[in-house]
């Protein structure tokens, strides 16, 4: 009986003490605009308010990168016509080729650089005013004629990626469409169905993955990490009954409950802004539910360990930015599943846009339930070892 | 006294001063010392040492043969054994099921991670080869992982291309297998540096300038001296620049001398670009910590505008929007200095964009906390 009574009082301290959090973190009115600006902004700029490729309809271009969701660019390409040879009678095939190209010139969807000079592309390549050359070879028309394949010369500048995507696009779909006004469909007439890409919402399809736990991440990490740090009346605490267990959660609980809110919001813009996912909301809402909370425990660890606000946010700085450059460009798979932000973009894309079972990804789960923990245990064994100062 | 205080080399006096004061600061701050410079060698290594692969790895995929013929036989034959990339290839026997159970299986498993796609040899497969020199080839390809989409094309044209050499057997078609240039380039970190280097910079020096003014306890005091505010801000950006260059050279130093990274341009050129791009993370810095009254606002504007930055110049794109950012400015310029051997006069429209955004925040900073600020008075 007394146990339970002391278990009632606990969770009353917890509950006056979560109301004091919620108090102190919406008091901040500054902060808690960008806190709510953020995400909303995020998916306006996805969901193509503000234009981009957002809206991400089906242009019929059909390139890889549009696929992605990405807006693309005006390529500059350079095109070589080398072809003398005949073949069919009365028409010029290499010509009909150029033609094409200056179409979709016209059609404002990329810029030609005509030239005969293969040295002078290179250097434009090479200075980055193109951003590909085509070169048209000898015996193209003839090859075509006599029902055997002819290979484009394409040469592609790599250095910047959004060239890269748009000039490859450009070209597929150039290609695509003079094989099929000429219909040279080839041994083998491709029809390629680009499946699971959803009708609408595109961008914002092929973008929440990656900035959904981010944004999750970053807010509730870059808060969590400022508040033991910075709470100036947590050492007069000491004097009232509440253990250092109980604040700890009360600051868990209360900006759990500010980021659930967050992530509803996000939810719902997405919903409106035409995000179609094959998986369920519920199940959406609980990776982003547990990216938060592991985003604020690793706050609240940093925020344990710093001794200065700035050193808390440097702790996050090193957590964050590592976590993104790990996303974009790691791919070793231990590694991946120990960061939060990968591990909650793979749950996104399996479990949310998959719609795979959650029970098929249940060691991912696994591996971000055992970061709360530990994280959570180091968190309270650091700040209960902090000098209470009065 | 007014008009000691007033005169050029009073004033100097004073900003070198301030200089010393912050730097001070600074580098008593060890942690911060050691993460600004530990982030940029524990990132840069990370990348360097890890495995990266444009093409996701092994496809899978499902080859539906209705035909059942030799020709359809040696169509799969091909992708399992003579083809270049990495394909794993499951047809009907393997599950033991009729074309039209496993047709339709691979329907449930295509936005699973278990294929990427499968392609359909249709009932007259081998005879349309025969009499009409060509046949449809129905692909199904899974887009949600768009890494694994680029793979699982690439690979099919490779395979069919094999399946066409093998066989002798042409029609009218039109191919191309790019080349990318320049072709040291596909080297990760090579790839990735300009961008790296850049939001690197960007993070770490932007987000310890936002608590520069904000997280200034003494600066309240330090106003009650004959000390203009403006002297305060530039001795801020002043001494946070100091930071920068060494942040900058030893990120410059580590790329090219542990991992090999080559630049085609001057080393003072690259260090000036980056410079003028640090000091712009700077004078933003300073901006987001003279608006805001807590640590919190200022680190959180610093999260709102970098996750934006990211969001425009990764995926978004807005025309409009896009190359007026810092960012998107110091990446391209490190790409045409680093590798494409361009001089500084050469990426002048880069320059004088990041300039002129330095000089509009550094006018507004001296503004702002010059007329409008009001908590220190």
């Amino acid at each position: 009986m007394g146990k339970l009574e002391e278990i009632k009082k606990s969770i009353f301290r917890i509950r006056g003490l979560y109301i004091k959090e919620l108090k102190v973190l919406l008091k901040d009115i500054f902060a808690m605009f960008i806190i709510y600006a953020l995400p909303v902004f995020l998916v306006l700029f996805l969901g193509g308010v503000f234009g981009g490729n957002g809206t991400g309809g089906d242009d019929g271009g059909g390139g890889l990168a549009s696929m992605m969701g990405g807006g693309l660019e005006i390529p500059t390409i350079g095109l070589i016509d080398n072809d003398n040879s005949e073949g069919f009678p009365n028409i010029d095939l290499s010509k009909i080729f150029v033609n094409k190209c200056m179409q979709y010139e016209e059609a404002e969807e990329v810029e030609i650089i005509e030239s005969n000079n293969q040295t002078k592309l290179e250097i434009l390549l090479g200075q980055g005013i193109i951003s590909a050359y085509i070169i048209i070879p000898e015996m193209f028309e003839y090859n075509l004629s006599i029902h055997f394949p002819t290979i484009l010369v394409v040469v592609i500048d790599v250095l910047e990626l959004s060239g890269f995507q748009a000039s490859q696009a450009i070209i597929d779909v150039i290609i695509e469409d003079f094989k099929e006004e000429n219909n040279f469909t080839g041994v083998f007439d491709y029809e390629i169905t680009r499946a699971n890409i959803p009708e609408t919402g595109r961008q914002l399809f092929s973008g929440v993955s990656l900035f959904f736990p981010m944004v999750i991440f970053a807010i509730a990490s870059l808060t969590g990490a400022q508040l033991i740090v910075s709470d100036i009346p947590k050492d007069r605490l000491a004097l009232t009954p509440a253990n250092k267990f109980e604040i700890i959660l009360s600051k868990l609980i209360s900006l759990q409950t500010l980021m659930t809110s967050l992530i509803l919001i996000l939810l719902i813009l997405s919903y409106f802004l035409g995000l179609q996912i094959r998986g369920s909301v519920f199940d959406f809402f609980w990776i982003l539910f547990l990216c938060a909370l592991l985003g604020i425990i690793y706050g609240l660890f940093m925020s344990s360990i710093a001794r200065e606000p700035l050193e808390a946010l440097q702790l996050f700085i090193f957590v964050f930015l590592f976590q993104i450059i790990a996303v974009l460009f790691v791919q070793n798979e231990l590694i991946l599943s120990l960061l939060p932000l990968a591990n909650t973009s793979l749950l996104i894309v399996s479990i949310a846009l998959r719609g795979q079972s959650p029970l098929s990804e249940y060691i991912y789960y696994l591996i971000q339930f055992s970061e709360c923990i530990i994280f959570f245990l180091a968190a309270y064994i650091f700040y209960k070892r902090k000098k209470v100062l009065l | 006294m007014s008009i000691d205080i007033r005169s050029l080399k009073e004033r100097r006096r004073r900003i070198f001063s301030l200089i010393r004061k912050e730097l001070d600061t600074l580098v008593k701050d060890k942690v911060s010392m050691v993460i600004l410079f530990i982030i940029p060698i524990c990132v840069i290594t990370l990348i360097g040492i890890g495995e990266f692969s444009l093409m996701g790895g092994l496809v899978e995929l499902y080859i539906i043969d209705y035909d059942d013929s030799d020709e359809s036989q040696e169509f799969i034959d091909t992708f399992k054994y003579n083809t270049t990339a990495e394909v794993s290839v499951k047809v009907k026997e393997d599950f033991n099921m009729t074309a039209e159970e496993f047709e339709e299986q691979a329907k449930e498993k295509l936005p699973t991670e278990e294929i990427v796609a499968y392609i359909i040899l249709i009932e007259n497969f081998s005879e349309n080869l025969k009499n009409n020199k060509s046949t449809e080839l129905p692909i199904f390809i899974d887009f949600i992982d768009f890494f694994s989409a680029f793979s699982a094309q690439a690979s099919i044209m490779d395979a069919t291309v094999h399946y066409q050499i093998i066989n002798q057997q042409f029609e009218s078609d039109l191919f191309y297998f790019p080349v990318m240039k320049p072709v040291e380039s596909l080297n990760i970190l090579q790839i990735a540096a300009p961008f790296l280097v850049s939001i690197m910079i960007f993070a770490c020096i932007n987000l310890i300038t936002t608590q520069c003014i904000v997280g200034d306890k003494p600066l309240k005091r330090l106003l009650t001296t004959p000390t203009f505010r403006f002297e305060v801000i530039i001795g801020k950006i002043i001494s946070y620049s100091i930071l920068a260059i060494l942040q900058i050279v030893l990120i410059l130093l580590f790329l090219e001398f542990v991992f090999g990274i080559q630049y085609r341009c001057l080393f003072i050129e690259l260090f000036l670009m980056l410079l003028l791009f640090a000091v712009n993370s700077v004078v933003i810095g300073v901006f987001f910590s003279s608006i805001s009254s807590s640590r919190l606002q200022s680190s959180q504007l610093f999260l709102f505008f970098f996750i934006m930055m990211l969001l425009i110049t990764q995926i978004v794109r807005i025309p409009a929007i896009v190359n007026f950012l810092p960012l998107e400015q110091a990446t391209a310029a490190f790409v045409d200095l680093a590798y494409r051997g361009k001089t500084l006069l050469d990426i002048w429209p880069n320059l004088l964009n990041l300039s002129i955004i330095t000089l509009f925040f550094f006018v507004i900073n001296i503004v702002y906390f010059q007329y409008i600020k009001k908590e220190f008075v």
